[in-house]
């Protein structure tokens, strides 16, 4: 941020994924491959997406596209593929003219689940909190499309961000397995010593950033069920930049007291791992005075964790 | 809560992008170079023309136990209930001659 009072505030997580439709029988991409097919289309074959009339991209200026960026290794503005849409049609691609407007992630949504004969060509980029919100709208949407396994730069193997690919633990994500993910960038005017100038902008970082503390709940919820996204309490690596390397991260009292279990709670994985559960009442919560959690852990918002 | 969020969005602007210091250039330390294979008697190395995509050095099979740092955690061990993906071949076809990509457009 270059304004000299304004401040960015980072946020809960957000997880991107490339995206293809349902009916395609692609599982993965490596970042090699994103890399000749972003940068260059057609011009080496990458299988199966031979035609970039079928890749379904974000314009220039999109925060997604420029998460995808730091990880593929293609500036922004050189991507291939289609950055727009023809307002006439709604699922024609388009780069330019004067009927192209420019790709939201719905556009994309729509470009990617329009009925093909050659599903295994489309590919695009999407935020997962679009993709879960609108999955929550209307189930169907999980009927259309599908998210896909990345293998990031110097990795073996490609993952999902889920553990498996219909979870909805982001493990992947907040182990590190899986890297594009970002956090939200939160930016509002600050004062000579960096606080927020605006009351309300104040309350909403207060809400969105205090989501570490024991006793709130409330936000935890919003963030992990209502927008889909991360919070940072439930992070076990973290990047200084975007795009950097991941680092090994573990919150730290008072401020930030770990969620690994609560999260795992919020996103419906069931059962819960053994180790989240009271040792000999595993189907109650825990309290604060109950010490019922196993060795090692410590019970925090109902569930026993162990950072 | 949410209402409160809304109302703020003229005070506040929330974003996923890119942190401070990114150009949107391609110079990004994320990515490794990935041209040149790791060890070996350099038979390998660009320029060789012996060296097919199949035999570039590909990462170890071996996973890393207790991870600390950027590529071991990528390759960290995960549990048996965790689905990987492998992708064959493990480089593209095309476009990594001499093990390496063409320079970003």
């Amino acid at each position: 941020m270059t304004a000299a009072n304004l401040k960015d505030f980072t946020g809960p997580i957000g997880t991107f994924a490339f995206v293809v439709p349902a009916a395609s029988p692609v599982k993965a991409i490596s970042f090699e491959q994103a890399y000749l097919l972003f940068g260059f289309g057609a011009m080496y074959n990458v299988a199966p997406w031979t035609d970039p009339s079928f890749l379904w991209i974000r314009p220039e200026l999109s925060g997604t596209k420029r998460i995808f960026s730091s990880y593929i290794g293609i500036g922004p503005a050189k991507w291939q593929g289609n950055t727009g849409h023809d307002k006439t049609t709604a699922t024609t691609g388009c780069t330019s003219g004067a009927n192209c407007a420019d790709n939201g992630s719905g556009d994309v949504f729509n470009g990617i689940t329009q009925t093909t004969t050659t599903p295994e060509k489309s590919l695009g980029i999407l935020g997962m909190d679009y993709i879960l919100t609108q999955a929550a709208k209307d189930a169907t949407v999980l009927n259309k499309l599908k998210w896909i396994a990345f293998r990031a730069a110097g990795q073996r193997y490609a993952y999902y961000p889920d553990s498996t690919p219909t979870a909805r633990d982001k493990r992947n994500v907040r182990d590190g397995h899986y890297v594009i993910w970002g956090p939200a960038h939160l930016t509002t005017k600050v004062d000579t010593n960096g606080n927020p100038t605006n009351a309300l902008a104040n309350k909403v970082l207060s809400f969105l950033r205090k989501s570490n503390t024991e006793d709130d709940t409330t936000s935890l919820q919003v963030i992990v069920q209502k927008a889909n996204l991360i919070p940072q309490c439930a992070m076990k690596v973290t990047r200084d930049l975007d795009g950097q390397d991941q680092k090994p991260y573990t919150p730290a009292a008072p401020n930030a007291l770990a969620c690994d279990c609560y999260f795992e709670k919020l996103v419906g994985v069931n059962p819960l791992p053994a180790s989240c559960l009271p040792t000999t009442t595993p189907n109650m919560p825990c309290n604060n005075t109950d010490n019922l959690c196993g060795a090692g852990t410590t019970c925090r918002r109902g569930v026993c964790e162990s950072r | 809560m949410l209402k409160k969020i809304a109302m703020a969005a003229s005070a506040l602007a929330l974003a996923f992008t890119v942190g401070c210091g990114d150009d949107g250039n391609n110079n990004n330390n994320q990515i490794p170079d990935l041209s040149r294979p790791t060890g070996g008697d350099m038979a390998g190395m660009p320029g060789n023309p012996d060296m097919t995509p199949g035999e570039c050095a590909k990462p170890s099979d071996t996973c890393v136990t207790n991870p600390t740092m950027g590529k071991d955690i990528l390759n960290g061990c995960v549990g048996n209930d965790v689905t990987k993906e492998d992708i064959t071949p493990f480089f593209p076809a095309n476009g990594y001659a001499n093990c390496q990509l063409p320079a970003a457009p």
